[in-house]
């Protein structure tokens, strides 16, 4: 099972929290937004194989 | 069984990180949770491949053609991703969404079942006329 998935992008969502925080208290408002969009960007791009492997999986398994 | 425990201890962990995430990040913790949807879908594909290969070995034994069971396997497959789709959804406070899945999934069931309707309704008009 991919764990280590999992554990980094609970790394990155905690490393995204923090920085969120920390721009927001210094007046940043604007680059705390892009912080969180960069991070989902990532996070995404990290779960488009495993996501396109499982329906391949579920079209090759069930016949489709 | 030991799968079992595994994935089970996955998700609950999963979701606790989830919960401590999503005070900064909720994107991240819903992020986290279709991670581990996939990533235990993906674990169970050793078992399943192993239960349709004796599902598909048991129509070949009874002798039933394997076309009457293709749209059922289909159904099934359709059910998994819509039950985890509208899950996701939900988790996301969409619900309209979750719906949406969940009629795009009935109605992708029912064309994957068509075929069979279609051959019970021949047999039925073969009998009355």
């Amino acid at each position: 099972m991919d764990v280590d998935l999992i554990f980094r992008i609970a790394a990155i969502g905690i490393l995204v929290a923090v920085l969120n925080q920390l721009l927001v208290r210094s007046g940043r408002e604007e680059q705390a937004m892009m912080t969180t969009l960069a991070g989902l960007v990532v996070v995404l791009m990290m779960m488009v194989r495993q996501i396109s492997d499982l329906f391949q999986l579920i079209k090759t398994l069930f016949g489709f | 069984m030991e799968q079992v425990m595994q994935i089970t201890l996955v998700c609950v962990v999963t979701a606790l990180l989830a919960a401590a995430v999503r005070r900064g990040a909720p994107e991240a913790a819903l992020l986290l949770g279709l991670a581990a949807a996939v990533a235990a879908l993906l674990a169970l594909s050793g078992s399943l491949r192993e239960l349709m290969g004796f599902f598909s070995e048991l129509t070949a034994r009874a002798g039933v053609s394997n076309d009457l069971f293709v749209p059922l396997y289909k159904t099934v497959g359709i059910a998994l991703v819509v039950k985890v789709g509208t899950g996701l959804c939900k988790d996301a406070g969409a619900a309209a969404l979750a719906s949406a899945v969940e009629i795009a999934g009935a109605v992708c069931a029912l064309l994957v079942a068509l075929p069979l309707l279609e051959k019970a309704m021949n047999v039925l008009l073969e009998l009355m006329g």
